[in-house]
């Protein structure tokens, strides 16, 4: 009866760890001045180094979302409906999945793997010897870089989803200019766009906060960061999956 | 010239990404090179297989199965707006054959055996395990690759057929007992408007998207240098890089399939 228990028991600790992690974390991001320059050089990273891989997916899911919907629509002989599709899609859904996707491979992936480096090099312990808070120092300008980007990254996937469907729309099917236009703006409401930053921002949160949870605790040696970094990206993006099933039905439901 | 700042910011990574991609291609022509020669080690290519399958079942199962859901839900908002709830599952089921479970699944399967197999070769390049074979003469691309690259060729197309069921069921517990739709409704227009190209386009991605994450993160793997950190870099460079390819290629690969089955038809 135990055995079978165990696991469950183990999974309820360690999102109770989490739990903990995070509300430290939060403290040091609310109460304190946060460091300057380690918060500028995350969101560099985090803002300019990640926006080529965001643009780049995003405009190929916005090209395949044409694409399939005028052959589904085609079906019903509804293609004009297909504006309606790209634009709903790529707002509600697609857009916050792949900024998500690209936090959490890229952003997320690289902050678990420096965190378990900096673990297993002893730079943490080192720093709380020299009584430097390595939440203050380490998780808490990764926080604020994720806040302050995470919208804007929404934005640019939105937009380059929103261009690459119309031009696949116009140029490859052959789909009127004006009616697609027109189907977008009457059906797509200003909530939708601010309901998909929201999605954003918290898959960001999500993101962050498990990978500086991954490797922060990471275990020694080499393969202790490599567990870390897969561990970070699988889990971050199994949470945002189920975290945007619960956020989908409460806007939309 | 290479001073110039514009040069050095756009012109550079391109021509960079122009040459990775012709490494890419020809570390591709050595896996086939090796794919003939003999012998075969049909141990270690079904070890991978079955490691691969095992380790990527959950997390794909885990990311399809809510897309499926969400699917539903959409769709049906979308849907009510024309009185055509009835259509939700043929929607479902079009979309998750054709489209969002190979893209969904491929991208979990380079997130856990992309950067397990990058880490895994690259962990063994850094310690001279493959210098030392080439120096024995034994061939590490036929001992090393080969049946790493095998095994996610073979094993993205039966994840995706698996978790085609599962989004599907996804979709089912939305649509059914929560949402109120007629399980009869469902089950009769879950069929009405698939065809058999449809359900091969899917697995034909998912083996296409399978060969592109195994030559990234062998590819990576492979030539990692650098220590420890080289090894995590190499990592986060295959699953970075091979989900890129695979949304583009995506692209290509839909419009190509679409013609051809209009050309049947």
């Amino acid at each position: 009866m135990l055995g079978v228990l165990k696991p469950i028991i183990e999974f309820i600790a360690e999102i109770g760890r989490i739990i903990l992690f995070l509300l430290t974390a939060l403290r040091q991001v609310f109460t304190r001045r946060p460091v300057y320059e380690e918060t500028l050089r995350q969101t560099w990273f985090v803002g300019v180094e990640t926006m080529p891989m965001v643009i780049v997916i995003a405009t190929f899911i916005g090209t395949n979302l044409a694409l399939q919907g005028y052959h589904a629509f085609a079906q019903i002989s509804g293609q004009s409906l297909v504006g309606i599709f790209v634009a709903l899609a790529g707002f509600r859904e697609m857009a916050p999945i792949v900024a998500g996707i690209c936090l959490a491979t890229k952003v997320g992936a690289s902050i678990a793997s420096e965190i378990a480096v900096m673990r297993i090099k002893e730079q943490i312990d080192a720093m709380e010897v020299m009584a430097v808070n390595p939440y203050w120092f380490i998780i808490a300008p990764r926080f604020l870089a994720i806040i302050f980007c995470a919208p804007l990254m929404i934005i640019f996937a939105n937009f380059f989803c929103m261009l690459s469907g119309y031009v696949v729309a116009v140029y490859q099917l052959g789909i009127d200019p004006t009616s697609y236009l027109t189907t977008v703006t009457t059906h797509l409401e200003v909530l939708d766009i601010g309901y998909s930053i929201i999605k954003g921002c918290v898959f960001g949160l999500v993101i962050c906060l498990l990978s500086c949870y991954y490797g922060f605790n990471a275990s020694m040696g080499a393969e202790g960061v490599g567990a870390a970094s897969n561990r970070a990206i699988v889990t971050s993006c199994l949470t945002c999956f189920v975290a945007n099933v619960y956020m989908t039905q409460v806007m939309y439901g | 010239m290479s001073e110039n700042f514009l040069f050095r910011s756009l012109v550079q990574p391109l021509i960079n990404m122009v040459v990775v991609i012709g490494q890419m291609g020809f570390f591709f022509l050595k896996f086939l090179h090796s794919l003939i020669g003999l012998p075969y080690v049909f141990e270690e290519l079904i070890l991978h297989t079955y490691r691969i399958c095992f380790r990527c079942l959950l997390p794909v199962l885990g990311v399809v199965t809510p897309m499926g859901m969400i699917i539903s839900m959409q769709g049906l908002a979308i849907l009510s707006i024309f009185s055509a709830q009835p259509l939700l599952s043929s929607l479902l089921v079009i979309s998750m054959l054709r489209e969002l479970t190979p893209a969904m699944t491929a991208i979990m399967i380079a997130a856990q055996a992309g950067s397990s197999i990058a880490a895994e070769l690259g962990a063994m390049r850094n310690r001279e395990e493959i210098d030392a074979q080439e120096v024995m003469s034994v061939n590490p691309i036929q001992f090393l690759v080969v049946p790493r690259l095998l095994a996610v060729i073979i094993a993205a197309p039966v994840l995706t057929a698996i978790a085609n069921f599962f989004g599907i069921a996804g979709g089912w517990v939305i649509g059914v007992p929560i949402k109120g739709i007629n399980h009869g409704v469902f089950m009769a227009n879950l069929l009405d408007f698939v065809n058999i190209e449809d359900i091969f386009s899917g697995i034909l991605k998912a083996t296409i998207f399978g060969a592109i994450i195994g030559v990234v993160s062998c590819f990576r793997g492979y030539y990692a240098r650098g220590g420890a950190a080289g090894v995590g870099r190499a990592a986060n460079k295959a699953v970075v890089e091979s989900i890129i390819a695979l949304f583009v290629v995506n692209y290509f690969l839909s419009s190509a399939i679409y013609s051809v089955t209009e050309k049947i038809n």
